[in-house]
């Protein structure tokens, strides 16, 4: 859903006013852009997926043991995002832990005290690729509001702000904007993506592409849609069973107690996070397990670029 | 919500625990009554102080009262569990997964294949369809099991009570005899041939055992001519949460521990080699 | 000769199977590690001031076919390539180390502050960076690590690759601020930096000598620590590894480089070279037969407990 065209126009200060009503937090992505004074979050996912929480607590008393689960806990909070991360939220993070049943009550709880709000994009820069996965520099969807800076304020679309309607001068900068963006965007990857990439899994062209990946986690632990956690106990009498991110990139993340591991070669893993982000996923829920927000390419230590690497398997299959 | 929390586990004691091998025990802890379960699914134990494994569970739903877990030593909460007696506490999760599809099964001749310790999860199944309530709504029923040598085979007290059932043929096989052994000799897969002539009409196969046993049994069932649906099997991947959610049982979309663990051989076709 | 010409002979007369090197990355101001097999695709060989990466990490993760490899050795991956050798991790005849002076690697947060910068917008001349038209010394725009180097060029090496005009830098002492400020502020410094790292180990994927099969970080039976990011478990993390680096660590600062967060990460290492380079009089990767202070055992050893 692109902006509507039927927002209003508020002054930059009046915004900043209206976000600083509550709690609000931008992305980096966002902090990079403009200089706005809310702290930022490295990524957006960290305030729905904390890098690390106590899920229950369990402790040895009165002979016997106890264990206690943790309320799910949220506050109010506004988070101000680039439109590609609030795609991450929608298309990939809610589907995951509200969308498949059991919902997560911890991810329910701190969701339903999220503000989301897109801060639309006015170029794209040399990592983005949102609109190679279906998504787009000004799209609202999924978010509770919509902001784009303009020459002369802020365009506004969603509830809580009063302005004035959109000078003509206004509208002829959003349409210049519009044509612009559509002159730049990256071109969509082919449409039977999903399905080359299946088909591509036992082909020998892996090893090449996954050459010079370190298997950190870097991206991963970055990446707005990446939601893999692990479950560790900690403690021995007393503890409490925590979640913390994990990462696919890892050689322990597939080892079985007997020692067996399905992806013990740094190529099968990184196979695993391409195929599953531009195969597995969009064959189950339909939308990209990506959404083109690029920190990946920016970020990665050796400049290992997944963009290239779809292109490569797919162009083996065409 | 049972157990207060989807990732909290329910604690229980454990009632009785019995030594079947050298390193498989089978314990027995009291169902709670929220537990409601299908044969095939699995739970996830909790060991305070050590940590969690997802086990299916070995005992029939028609067992009111109980449930029960057959788990072989292997890792460090295997090793835990190993360690404890009855009265002793641990936790529990679950059901999880999706257990055999029983309302297709009904009405089919059932042949299971087990091997070592893959015989646990079928036994749910077995002893579901031997139950006085279910009998009559299956058809004949072939029970081959395998293990590596005589001190490795499980349930031994379960597999008397099933040769003496008339309603069900059962034959044991082991890779390598022993003195005392006067049983057949032979690889599962092989033996399958052999006694196994019948033409498969009818018949679903249920295979469970270690991945090779598993391999080589399901070339044979084709052989048989089996159609790749009519066999099913359980995979296993390492699970943590059991819930769909923390990524990491996955072989390629399919997640093992919500689609899974009971797969057809039509669907590990589809599945990329990765298990 | 120059680079590529060595690069290409090298190939050509089959004297190795592969050579590492680095080829143009997909984002302006990057480059990324190649392994180069054929002698035509050595035309994408660069080497430029934005080859941070120490290429000695994948001498370890090699192809099997590649028995003998050339390695474009800056003086820190020269030293790293020296480390592996003395650790019996590389044969010295399988490694062929084409060394290239390094006038330094530009940290490219600073390039960021200016927007939209193009490739040919900066250029280097002499001991200057010039941006836009605009030229700065280059020594405030390098990585603290070079900085401070002391082996730009690589101490041991087959072949010595001329590159020109590199400006010899004075080295800096980065960490005279640190070390001059009171016990709480240096802690707070620290703990303010490590908590917020997220574990993603970055830094240790990309140290050469951070080659263990198994991580301790990693390690379930012992655990060591837990895979939580508390500030508690951070410590254990950085400075367990900057223990298992002493001696060792080649002060490349591909650590600091490829963390995704920016977090300083290499003045832990750095300080804890410095101190192996006070108390033992050695540093790590500049000799082949030096022994190395932490894994050689002598009889005469001055500490009485070891003996």
């Amino acid at each position: 859903m692109r902006l509507s065209g039927n927002g209003v126009v508020v002054t930059r200060e009046a915004f900043l006013e209206w976000l600083s009503r509550g709690r609000t937090f931008v992305t980096e992505t966002v902090a990079r852009r403009f200089r706005l004074p809310f702290p930022s979050v490295p990524t957006p996912k960290a305030v729905l997926l904390p890098q690390h929480e106590a899920l229950y607590r369990f402790f040895w008393a009165r002979r016997t043991w106890n264990v206690h689960p943790l309320p799910p806990e949220g506050t109010p909070i506004l988070l101000l995002a680039a439109p590609c991360e609030v795609k991450a939220v929608t298309d990939v993070l809610d589907a995951v832990f509200l969308g498949n049943a059991p919902q997560d009550p911890y991810y329910a709880t701190r969701r339903k005290n999220l503000i989301l709000g897109a801060l639309g994009c006015t170029f794209f820069e040399a990592t983005c690729f949102c609109t190679r996965v279906g998504g787009h520099p000004l799209s609202r969807e999924g978010a509770d509001f919509f902001a784009l800076p303009l020459s002369s304020g802020v365009y506004f679309e969603g509830e809580g702000v009063s302005g004035r309607p959109l000078a003509s001068s206004e509208k002829e900068e959003l349409e210049a904007l519009v044509a612009d963006l559509e002159k730049t965007a990256p071109p969509p990857f082919p449409e039977k993506t999903p399905e080359y990439l299946y088909e591509a899994f036992g082909r020998d062209i892996w090893e090449d592409i996954a050459w010079g990946c370190l298997n950190c986690g870097a991206c991963t632990f970055l990446c707005p849609t990446c939601f893999c956690f692990d479950l560790v106990l900690e403690g021995r009498l007393r503890g409490a069973m925590i979640r913390t991110w994990d990462s696919c990139m890892f050689p322990k993340f597939t080892l079985h107690a007997s020692s067996h591991n399905p992806r013990s070669y740094p190529m099968q893993r990184v196979r695993q996070r391409i195929l599953h982000k531009f195969s597995y996923h969009p064959l189950r829920k339909g939308v990209f397990g990506c959404v083109g927000c690029g920190r990946c390419v920016a970020l990665c230590p050796v400049n290992w670029d997944i963009r290239e690497a779809v292109e490569r398997v797919v162009s083996c299959a065409l | 919500m049972p157990c207060e929390g989807i990732y909290t586990p329910c604690l229980l004691p454990i009632a009785e625990i019995v030594e079947e091998t050298r390193d498989i025990k089978t314990f027995r802890i009291p169902r709670p009554e929220h537990f409601v379960y299908r044969p095939g699914q699995f739970a996830e134990i909790f060991v305070p102080g050590v940590g969690e494994a997802p086990f299916s569970i070995s005992s029939s739903p028609t067992e009111r009262t109980f449930l029960e877990f057959s788990i072989k030593r292997i890792g460090s909460v295997t090793q835990a569990l190993h360690r404890l007696n009855p009265g002793d506490t641990v936790g529990l999760r679950g059901p999880y997964g999706n257990g055999f599809p029983v309302e297709e099964l009904l009405g089919k001749h059932l042949l299971f294949v087990g091997g070592g310790i893959g015989l646990a999860p079928l036994r749910s199944l077995v002893n579901y369809v031997l139950s006085p309530e279910h009998r009559l709504s299956f058809g004949d029923v072939f029970i081959l099991y395998g293990a590596r040598t005589p001190q490795d085979l499980v349930f031994r007290w379960e597999l008397e009570r099933w040769r003496k059932r008339e309603d069900l043929t059962l034959c044991l096989t082991v890779d390598e005899g022993n003195a005392s052994w006067e049983g057949r000799v032979g690889l599962v897969p092989n033996v399958l041939r052999e006694v196994f002539p019948f033409p498969c009409t009818g018949w679903v196969s249920i295979v469970c055992g270690p991945p090779i046993m598993i391999k080589f049994t399901i070339k044979a069932l084709r052989e048989l001519g089996f159609a790749p649906g009519d066999i099913l099997t359980t995979l296993e991947m390492k699970m943590k949460c059991g819930l769909g959610k923390c990524g990491r049982c996955n072989i390629g979309p399919y997640y093992v521990c919500q689609d899974g663990p009971v797969f057809s051989y039509e669907t590990l076709l589809e599945m990329p080699e990765e298990y | 000769m120059t680079l590529r010409d060595a690069a290409r002979k090298l190939l050509e007369e089959h004297k190795v199977q592969g050579v590492l090197g680095y080829r143009k990355g997909s984002l302006p101001f990057r480059t990324r590690p190649y392994l180069f097999r054929d002698p035509c695709e050595i035309e994408e060989l660069v080497f430029n001031p934005f080859c941070g990466l120490n290429l000695a990490r994948y001498l370890l993760f090699l192809p099997q076919e590649v028995e003998r490899v050339a390695i474009v050795a800056k003086g820190c991956d020269g030293r790293a390539c020296v480390a592996l050798v003395r650790e019996n991790r590389l044969r010295r005849e399988n490694l062929l180390i084409l060394g290239v002076p390094c006038p330094g690697m530009v940290d490219t947060r600073k390039l960021a502050e200016w927007e939209g910068l193009k490739e040919h917008e900066v250029t280097l001349r002499g001991g200057e960076i010039v941006v836009r038209g605009v030229a700065y010394p280059l020594a405030s725009f390098l990585d603290a690590s070079c900085r401070r180097c002391r082996y730009r060029s690589p101490l041991v090496y087959d072949i010595l690759v001329e590159s020109g005009e590199v400006p010899s830098l004075p080295q800096e002492d980065t960490l005279r601020e640190l070390r001059s400020l009171p016990e709480e502020k240096r802690w707070e410094f620290f703990r303010k930096e490590l908590s917020r790292c997220i574990r993603c180990y970055a830094c240790r994927n990309a140290c050469p000598m951070c080659y263990c099969k198994e991580c301790f970080a990693e390690s379930h039976k012992p655990s060591f620590l837990h895979p939580s990011p508390t500030l508690r478990d951070n410590f254990v993390f950085h400075i367990g590894r900057a223990m298992h680096l002493a001696g060792r660590c080649v002060e490349c600062g591909a650590c600091e480089r490829a963390c995704p967060l920016r977090i300083p990460i290499a003045t832990l290492f750095l300080a804890v070279s410095d101190t192996v380079r006070e108390h033992f009089a050695f540093e790590a990767g500049v000799d082949v037969a030096a022994p190395a202070p932490f894994v050689t055992y002598r009889e005469d050893d001055p500490n009485a407990f070891i003996r």
